[in-house]
Formats: C-alpha cells, structure tokens, sequence
C-alpha cells in the first residue's frame, strides 16, 4: 500500500492549495516538497517526472499526477467527494468549475501590473456579488438543503468554502448580502477535519507575499 | 447508477428530494412522480404546478414541442471556440445532437433573464434533463455517459490528465482568433511551439512506451478524441507538425478511420471550421467584449508562469 501522497510545489497556494484544502477535509495525511531554486524544478523536469514539464504534481497510489483539475478528480473520487452518480457528478463539476474562474482571477491579482490593479480588483469585487455568489445563492436556496449537491459533503462546498475565505481576504463586505453562502462557510468550516486545516500550523498556505513572489520570480525566471 | 431521464426540462440546480415529499406520496405514487419531483423541486413547492407536471409525465397533458426529445441540444456560437471537443465527443461516441447558433446579444440576454447559464456563459448544453455549463462538466459528463472509458479510477485520471493537457493547447488556439491581426505570426509560431515540444512529445512517448493503440488502457476513449482534434487543430496552423511523431502520424490515421469519427471528419458534418473573422464577430457581439476579457485571463492564467520563463537549460540554470 502505497505511503502518503506527496505534493510537489512551491511553498505558496497557487494551483496546489485546492489540492491542499482536498486532502486535509478528506482526512488524508499528505507530505510536500517545496520547490525553492530552479535547480530543483530542473531536477523534476529531468526526471521526468512531470508530465508537462508543469506543477503542481502529486505522487499518490503509485501515479505522478500533473494537471491540478486531474488530480482533484481523483482524490474527490477516490474519498467519496464527488456525488453518488455520474448526474451529480455533473452538477458539482460545473459548480466547481465556477469555483476555479473566480479562483483563478484572484490567484493571479499579485502578477497584475501596477497600475492595473485598482481596475482589475473593481472587476473581481463586481463579479464575484452579480455572477458567483448570486449563482450559488440561488443553488442552495432552491434546495435549502446543508450542502450543494445530494444532500451529502462534496468537493463542491469544500472548494466553494475555500474561495469564499479567499474573498473575504480581498473584501469582508461582499458576503454580506448573502446569507445562505455565509451559513454554508460556517458549516463546513466546523467540519472537523476543516476546522483543523483551518488552524494555525497546519499545512494551509498564507496569501502570497512580495517575498513570496520574489522567490517564484528566482524559480520560474520572470 | 443513472437516473431515470427525465422528459421534463428541468433547472439546472435541482436534484434533491424536498423535505415535504411524504406528503405527497400520500397523494400520487411511482416511480416516475417521485423522480419529476426530484428533478424539480422548485415547482413542487407551488403545488398546482407541480400537479401539472406529474399529469404531463403521466401524458396526461400533451407536452411542449420538444419536451420530449432525447436529443441533446447545444447552445453556442457558429464555430468552435469551447464548444468543439463537445460536439467531437458526441460525434464520437455515434450521439445525434441539435444546435441553436447564438447570433444576437437579445437571444444570449434572454438565455441568461431564463436562468440557464449558471454564471452567465456558454457554452450550455441541454442533456437529460440538466442544462449543463462549464466545458470540462459537460464533457466528463458526456464521457462517463456515452463510455468510451477508462475502468478504473485510475484510467480515469490518465485520461482526465491527457485531456487537460490536449484542452490548454486547443484553447491556446481558440484565443489566439480574438488577438490583433499584428500578432498572429508570433501567436501561431507560440501554439506550434508549445505543440512541438511539450505536448507531442509527451504524447509520442506513451504510445511509445505502451506500444498500443489507444492512449489509455488499450481502449478508446476521450483522451484519444481530444489528442486527435487538438492534432488536427495544430496540422491547421503548420502542416509539417507531425514530421518528428511518427506514431502520432499513425494514432492520427487510426483514430480518423473509426467510422463516428470519419463520418464527423467528412464535408456537411456538425464539426466547425477554423475561426473567421465573422465568427469572431458574431462572439464580440453576442457577448460584448466581456468574453474577450475573461477568457483571456483563462488562457493566460493557464500559462501565464511558464511562458514567460525561459525554457531551462543546463545553461540558463547555471547562469544564475
């Protein structure tokens, strides 16, 4: 039986944080190798153990997992994440789909120039209240149920949840007009295995720093 | 386990039993009723609908035009954009599909005020009942449906992870018709670049290494449809392409003569031409530039950190 998975990345959220928030809700112990100088994302490339020369990459059941989308998939089938059939399956797909786009404009606002950011940021806030979270609002509120899909814990409200953290970091004010959302964030971060990823020296990642962004300038050359 | 296809469209975001649904199983029974009411939540809270619908279900009442069709329906542009690998995977899997081409920002508007674009975006596909958005959704669903796939878990994520790679490089091209005119040179020399030396080899070398058929399992499955199209995708851009992938040249010729496929690859099939200029147009109008603006952020965000590194090189890295 294969040991604990094992998370190749930078010592930053970036692309591994959902990957992160994953495993630790499913209860799953996992190790990381942080990628620190070029050197050693060279030595993975090398190795060949990075399928498209891309990370994040897990090690987990014998495979070495590239494509962030991919390995979530498998960890929330494998730990019965991922609804109890191929139509709920559908639903929280295109949910976390959602989840991953207004993710994405958010992880990527520190590469944003200088004097874009103000208008980007004005971009992301008025996304974020007229399309997500009114979109999600509306999910739960149609079935009032504790979680998105199938009555049941899924990816879908872990990843929701973990954006809605991220949200409040860039603005505390926008969930304000969404109560459903906000009960759902305090469910699931009562979660046991939540709550504990939730506390201070777990393997949680904090927002990136100017440091932190130096060091992926060193690492990736740019 | 598949549900039960519904005949009744539903939201998008119902699949769960109301807590009031005992009292209504006082009322009406089977199985048919049980599952129109949990594929519609939302009108079984206004009973007199929800009346109707169990009398529509029971053909009591003569459904809507429509209703009835078990033909999935695609909603999209007249082109390929993000909706290709979709229409590629029906044909594939021999699935006869309809398609509504959206040409005017009234019919996206009326679309979004009817509440079937969950966030607002296309493409949107109408199948079993569900209105599905988001293009890996659609297409994961569409897999496991229609099979081809893998059998285990574990096939699953090759596949998945094929066809993530295959996905970056055909939406690197999808964007590319939405740059400036002065920028396509550098932007066809950038895909066929990508193309060359990180996603063929990578490709080449699994067919290698397994000397099979298929890409995953011996079998046919997405990953391969997806490799194929994005083959053809790039062969578009430089004809050469294949020259140093031999066995892709051949996975290429394979893939082309499984008889859904070649059927899809003739002249008068569903399958979408390269973007045009009027396609182009048709999507800045639908969508008012606001497209342009996310999905470059898609596209970039899904390369933005390696692009701009230089390739490393014993050289470079010792240069630090």
């Amino acid at each position: 039986m294969a040991g604990k998975p094992k998370l190749h990345y930078l010592n930053a959220r970036g692309r591994m944080e959902s990957i992160r928030w994953l495993l630790a809700a499913a209860g799953v112990e996992f190790e990381e190798k942080f990628i620190e100088t070029s050197k050693d994302l060279e030595k993975l490339r090398n190795d060949g153990s990075l399928m498209f020369q891309q990370v994040p990459m897990v090690e987990i059941d014998g495979m070495k997992l590239a494509q962030s989308r991919a390995i979530l998939s498998y960890i929330a089938a494998k730990y019965n994440l991922y609804g109890k059939d191929i139509k709920e399956r559908a639903l929280i797909d295109m949910y976390i789909e959602g989840v991953a786009d207004l993710n994405e404009m958010i992880m990527l606002l520190p590469g944003c120039p200088h004097d874009q950011k103000d208008a980007k940021i004005t971009q992301i806030k008025e996304k974020t209240t007229n399309r997500y979270f009114t979109a999600f609002e509306k999910v739960i509120q149609s079935h009032g149920q504790d979680y998105l899909v199938g009555n049941t814990l899924s990816r879908a409200d872990i990843q929701l949840v973990e954006l809605l953290y991220y949200v409040e970091e860039l603005d505390p004010s926008l969930l304000a007009n969404f109560p459903l959302l906000k009960a759902l964030k305090t469910r699931i971060s009562n979660v046991p295995t939540v709550k504990r990823f939730l506390q201070p020296g777990s393997q949680r990642k904090p927002p990136l720093g100017e440091k932190a962004i130096e060091e992926a300038r060193k690492v990736w050359k740019f | 386990m598949e549900m039960k296809e519904s005949p009744i469209p539903t939201e998008h975001f119902h699949s769960n039993r109301p807590s009031s649904l005992p009292l209504l199983e006082k009322i009406f029974f089977g199985k048919v009723i049980h599952e129109t009411i949990i594929l519609n939540p939302a009108s079984f809270l206004k009973i007199p609908e929800a009346i109707s619908q169990i009398y529509r279900t029971l053909g009591y009442i003569n459904p809507e035009p429509g209703v009835m069709a078990a033909k999935p329906k695609l909603y999209y542009f007249r082109g390929r954009g993000r909706m290709e690998p979709i229409r590629w995977l029906l044909a594939a899997a021999g699935v006869e599909f309809e398609e509504e081409f959206l040409e005017t920002r009234e019919r996206y508007e009326k679309l979004q005020k009817d509440g079937h674009l969950l966030f607002g975006q296309v493409p949107l596909v109408e199948i079993d009942g569900m209105m599905l958005t988001q293009t890996t959704a659609i297409l994961s669903y569409l897999a496991a449906k229609e099979g081809p796939e893998g059998e285990s878990q574990v096939l699953e994520c090759s596949i998945d992870m094929y066809a993530d790679g295959t996905l970056d490089l055909m939406m690197m091209i999808a964007l590319a018709a939405f740059k400036p005119r002065e920028e396509k040179e550098e932007n066809i020399a950038l895909v066929v670049g990508k193309a060359k030396t990180r996603y063929f080899p990578v490709f080449e070398k699994i067919l290698k290494d397994h000397g099979e058929d298929f890409l995953v399992g011996n079998k046919f499955s997405w990953a391969d449809i997806q490799l194929l199209e994005a083959v053809l995708m790039v062969e578009e851009l430089s004809a050469s392409v294949l020259s140093d992938f031999p066995l892709l040249k051949a996975f290429k010729t394979r893939i082309s003569n499984i008889p859904t496929i070649k059927k899809f690859l003739q002249a008068g099939s569903q399958r979408k031409p390269p973007p045009d200029s009027h396609y182009v147009e048709a999507v800045k109008t639908v969508l008012q530039f606001s497209w342009q603006r996310q999905s470059e952020q898609t596209i970039v965000s899904r390369s933005k950190v390696f692009e701009k590194s230089k390739t490393i090189t014993p050289s470079t890295a010792n240069a630090d």
